[in-house]
């Protein structure tokens, strides 16, 4: 753990990227003083690996840390703890221009198109300043020169290069935003809700983009999502967040086939689905997300879990293998791990 | 869908200073007191084309024909003033370069973007670099003429017989020298605003107090404003203590009497020069601009494009100056159209109650010059031209606000 990399940057078959415990916190400042009267426990503790050439969806609820584990593994936010391992280095412990370096490598692709460009700069100003920054385009020239081949790339004409981003649909914007992102050759891609701000027609067409560009760059991506048709669509492996912390880590074959945390029970039985008709049993949690400020003890799900038992507010469950590459952070796979059924055992949630 | 090289190419839409632009141009009575600014420029440059009593052509009998108007225009000893110095070379440049220049201006407007930003980048540093070349052939040029009052050497010449030629601009009078004889003139043809208490011509001085007024606003805000942007751009992109810290020392200026302040201070300073006013005018007037940058900042620095540029690698002067802060100019100008109209009212009463510069004619200086006397023009007059120049700058002001607004969009 406290060696400086464990991943053999030279072995292809070693991960890509490993994250292990990242914790971020949010300080909460009060009174006259400002002192610290607490803090938003927004990631807490996260794990998981990013294999070369795979896509990683993370998905969960609406504040449930997605975002903030997602910039706090690029360090655009700093994290409090833990480690990222990324070509040799622990980027929460590198030093500045080890950072600025390692930049080119990983990259990130926001979720709202219109405050992720800068409005004062024409778009070959926008993806071509970049390549100069890293030395990937000698003069100005020759980074036009990439920008419109990355325009084409990314399905927009290459005369645009010299509007403004006010002058683009948000489909359009977001694939200047791809176009950024990929134009660095970058191994890994952050992309948060890329296409969450989208109609369901542009997501669509956004989403093979991304599909295409991960073949003939050899990507891999962390897809940060809620949008579990769109895990399904292009994830292989699935992280499930709920409160900042993992609940579940498997392969997207298995979490779709067989889930077996309540939570991901629950999530699962929530999907719309496109037969009309059918009658289909579902899952309501109760209430609303606790709040991340004072965080349930023990089991962080056990306030609104249909199989919660007493332990499960006392003690905090760790995380349980029940098959190979398939976590479980929960206190009914302690020791078993058949999976147990949400609908069927649920006191108070099947309908 | 054709090839993408197959379609025709499409108009662009205008940029972000264009939309400004016509938005500008669409307020009748904005445009109209820039239009007003503009000339009031060209008065304060070619002031001594107007009024001089150097004759632009001189020939003595059959002598060589010369013109001491042109050599004047160099000449320290005559322009003892750099305002006047500067604004000279600004008359040669603009009478040689004006013209050709706007045509090459007006032209570059048929290219496409990026070339015509670039042609015009060009145009603007050439301008630069052919004045700094004048200013630099001025301090290079030998300094020795002598100090000869023409209207007097031509009524001695002919008196004596001698035929002269001389063409003077139409107020041959000197903005500095005055006909002591002459003192407290009423409005005649000769003086169209009568004389001050030194016989001075107050129309002339009136001109040449606009290149004063104009430089002072425009030297005063443009010092302002780039302490207050820097101040304000490190405070709201940093935050926390460097926040902590420029935040106090905004207070602390703010809440010194700020014309308490200006007397104090430049009753301190002996030989008081226009530039010291400047200073002086821009160290109690930074804190607007600082505030104005430091609350854009608050609001882009969360920003996407702003955690883009980190993911990219940028160093953090180029997030901070290149990335965020052209976005955050818009109200900056805004307020720098209203702080050159109360740069001017403050050297105006500086002036007035006598802490100015009394060796140049600024409109203040003429307005406590008139206020000893009982010459209704004398006071008037100043009085006049600041009001109209500080209405000027006020309406352009507005209508920049205004244009810059998106909810005001005509």
């Amino acid at each position: 753990m406290s060696a400086p990399d464990p991943l053999d940057p030279l072995d292809p078959s070693a991960p890509l990227l490993r994250v292990e415990g990242l914790v971020k916190h949010f300080p909460i400042f009060k009174g006259f003083f400002r002192r610290q009267v607490g803090s938003v426990r927004a990631v807490d503790g996260l794990s998981f690996d990013l294999a070369r050439g795979q896509t990683v969806a993370m998905v969960g609820e609406s504040g449930c840390g997605k975002t903030t584990a997602g910039r706090a593994i690029l360090r655009l936010v700093e994290p409090d703890a833990g480690h990222v391992y990324f070509r040799g280095h622990d980027l929460p412990a590198a030093p500045p221009e080890t950072l600025r370096a390692l930049r080119r490598h990983m990259q990130i692709i926001f979720q709202d198109p219109f405050s992720s460009l800068n409005p004062r700069q024409t778009i070959a100003q926008i993806v071509g300043r970049p390549l100069q920054l890293h030395g990937l385009a000698a003069t100005e020239a020759e980074a036009e020169a990439q920008v419109k081949t990355l325009m084409e790339k990314v399905g927009l004409q290459a005369s645009y290069s010299t509007r403004y981003p006010h002058e683009f649909s948000g489909g359009q914007r977001q694939r200047i935003g791809i176009a950024r992102a990929v134009a660095l050759r970058p191994d890994f891609i952050v992309c948060d809700e890329a296409v969450s701000a989208l109609d369901v027609s542009v997501q669509a067409q956004v989403l093979n983009l991304l599909l295409d560009l991960k073949e003939e760059l050899g990507l891999s991506y962390l897809f940060i999502t809620h949008d579990l048709g769109v895990v399904k669509h292009l994830a292989d492996e699935v992280v499930v967040l709920y409160l900042g912390q993992l609940c579940e880590r498997t392969t997207t074959k298995a979490l779709f086939s067989a889930p077996r945390h309540p939570y991901t029970q629950a999530l699962l039985s929530a999907v719309p689905h496109p037969e009309p008709g059918r009658a289909r049993k579902r899952v309501i949690l109760r209430g609303d997300v606790p709040s991340p400020i004072a965080p349930p003890s023990g089991c962080r799900f056990h306030t609104r879990c249909p199989l919660a038992h007493p332990r499960c507010a006392a003690e905090a469950p760790a995380e349980h293998t029940v098959a190979p590459g398939h976590v479980v952070r929960c206190h009914l796979y302690d020791g078993n791990s058949a999976p147990v059924d949400i609908l069927a055992g649920a006191p108070n949630g099947g309908r | 869908m054709t090839e993408p090289a197959a379609r025709p190419p499409v108009a662009e839409d205008p940029s972000w200073v264009d939309l400004i632009w016509v938005q500008f141009g669409k307020r009748k009575i904005a445009r109209g007191a820039l239009f007003g600014l503009l000339g009031l420029l060209l008065l304060a440059i070619y002031a001594p084309l107007l009024a001089s009593n150097k004759p632009l052509l001189w020939r003595v009998a059959d002598g060589p024909l010369s013109s001491p108007w042109l050599l004047s225009l160099f000449d320290r000893n005559f322009f003892e003033n750099g305002v006047d110095l500067f604004f000279n070379a600004l008359l040669v440049c603009v009478s040689l370069l004006g013209l050709p220049a706007a045509w090459a201006w007006r032209r570059a407007a048929t290219l496409p973007r990026a070339a015509r930003g670039a042609r015009r980048a060009r145009l603007l540093l050439g301008g630069i670099g052919a004045l700094l070349l004048t200013l630099g052939l001025n301090a290079a040029a030998p300094q020795a003429r002598p100090k000869e009052v023409y209207p007097a050497l031509q009524a001695q010449l002919e008196a004596q017989g001698t035929p002269v030629l001389a063409v003077y601009p139409p107020l041959p009078h000197s903005f500095r020298d005055g006909v002591l004889d002459q003192a407290r003139a009423r409005p005649s043809a000769a003086h169209p605003l009568g004389t001050d208490a030194a016989g001075r011509d107050v129309l002339v001085r009136l001109i040449f107090g606009a290149r004063i007024s104009l430089t002072i606003g425009v030297f005063a805000v443009s010092l302002y404003i780039s302490i207050g942007t820097v101040l304000g751009a490190l405070a709201g992109y940093f935050g926390g203590r460097v926040d902590l810290v420029i935040q106090r020392l905004i207070e602390v200026v703010i809440c010194v009497p700020s014309l308490f302040l200006i007397l104090s201070v430049a009753a301190f300073i002996e030989d008081r020069s226009i530039f010291h006013i400047m200073v002086i005018i821009a160290a109690v007037a930074w804190t607007t601009p600082a505030r104005l940058v430091r609350a854009e900042f608050l609001r882009h620095r969360n920003l996407d494009f702003v955690a883009a540029a980190r993911a990219i690698g940028y160093p953090q002067h180029t997030i901070i100056f290149a990335e965020i802060l052209p976005n955050t100019l818009g109200p900056v100008l805004v307020s720098a159209t209203f702080g050159v109209a109360s740069a001017i009212l403050t050297e105006s009463t500086m002036s007035f109650l006598g802490l100015g510069d009394i060796t140049v004619p600024s409109w203040g200086q003429m307005l406590n010059a008139g206020r000893t006397t009982s010459e209704w023009t004398l006071i008037l007059a100043p009085g006049f031209a600041i009001f109209v120049t500080v209405s000027l700058l006020n309406l352009v002001g507005d209508g920049f606000r205004d244009a810059i607004d998106p909810k005001l969009r005509r």
